[in-house]
């Protein structure tokens, strides 16, 4: 499939939320605008923000977000891929792995090391395609409490 | 019923019923929790066959083949690979230079699904603090089992997320 990366812009809001919609169910336009917010200002030197969509014949079918997180939780610096959605149309196609490879491959460039996602437990797709990337259990257990 | 300790214990008598009943199960906790941890023979065996001819999809094994590589028992090879094939992940082949072949494409093949082949299946949800055919009515319910479900929960979503290709050739990122 020939499709190219790119850094994500302003226009790509849309398809991200389209994106997003699919897998999640839910359409929700407020939290990304919110959210991408960060990924298309200037960063400053101490951030690492990085954001790339995958276009194929001029549509977005692909985004990743991540960015490098210090000190949160006691961890060093490492990336956190916290966003990542590829069209269903698109799937099993590489562009998933192409779009991990490229964060990957600037966290490295950046003197990151580690990086880290999470992922639901019954989302089995999505937990294959990370191990299937040589993602394996990191050091820590997530917890939650309902209150 | 033996197992099951539910919530909401908080007077002392309690407490100290607890505390005993802990010293007497934890044996028999560990004991279940290893036999969780430690897969049986047959799903070993179940594994290497599987990760073999998923090395090559093309190639028909032999039992020898298969058992000779891992210098482990033919018989038990052959009756592991008859499991497989009645599950429908590899597939028999007769005659002369016949044998094994995978039967399914190996990203569609997840360690879980060779592992349901062998480890039997419980009746009580999964519930590591009981007896396959024992049943408990305290489950969802029982502070102990709850644990156990966590890890249980977790060991099946990794083992249902891991594929053959993944086991035999991860996708490098870097």
């Amino acid at each position: 499939m020939d499709f190219t990366l790119r850094k994500i812009r302003g226009d790509d809001r849309d398809a991200i939320i389209a994106i997003d919609a699919i897998h999640s169910g839910d359409h929700k336009p407020d939290y990304w605008h919110d959210r991408l917010r960060t990924f298309l200002k200037k960063s400053s030197k101490q951030q690492i923000i990085l954001g790339y969509v995958a276009v194929l014949e001029g549509e977005v079918v692909g985004y990743i977000l991540a960015e490098g997180r210090a000190w949160e939780f006691g961890s060093p610096l490492c990336g956190w891929i916290f966003a990542i959605g590829v069209n269903p149309d698109c799937g099993r196609k590489g562009v998933g792995l192409a779009l991990c490879q490229e964060v990957c491959r600037k966290f490295k460039s950046l003197g990151v090391n580690t990086v880290r996602t999470m992922v639901r437990r019954d989302d089995i797709d999505v937990l294959s395609f990370f191990r299937a990337s040589g993602f394996r259990a990191g050091p820590f257990i997530e917890l939650e409490l309902e209150i | 019923m033996r197992c099951a300790i539910p919530y909401g214990g908080q007077s002392y008598k309690v407490a100290l019923r607890l505390f005993l009943w802990i010293q007497f199960e934890i044996g028999a906790c560990i004991s279940k929790l290893e036999h969780m941890v430690k897969l049986n023979k047959s799903t070993r065996f179940g594994l290497y066959s599987v990760l073999e001819l998923g090395r090559n999809p093309e190639a028909i094994l032999s039992v020898k083949e298969i058992a000779e590589k891992y210098a482990i028992s033919e018989h038990h090879v052959a009756k592991v690979l008859q499991q497989l094939a009645r599950a429908g992940l590899v597939r028999s082949i007769r005659g002369l230079k016949g044998g094994f072949q995978i039967a399914k494409p190996c990203q569609q093949i997840t360690m879980m699904d060779v592992i349901e082949v062998f480890e039997p299946a419980h009746r009580n949800d999964g519930c590591l603090l009981v007896d396959l055919d024992e049943s408990c009515d305290f489950h969802g319910s029982c502070a102990i089992g709850n644990v156990f479900d966590e890890i249980q929960q977790q060991a099946v979503a990794t083992l249902k997320s891991i594929s053959i290709t993944t086991l035999i050739a991860p996708k490098k990122l870097t």
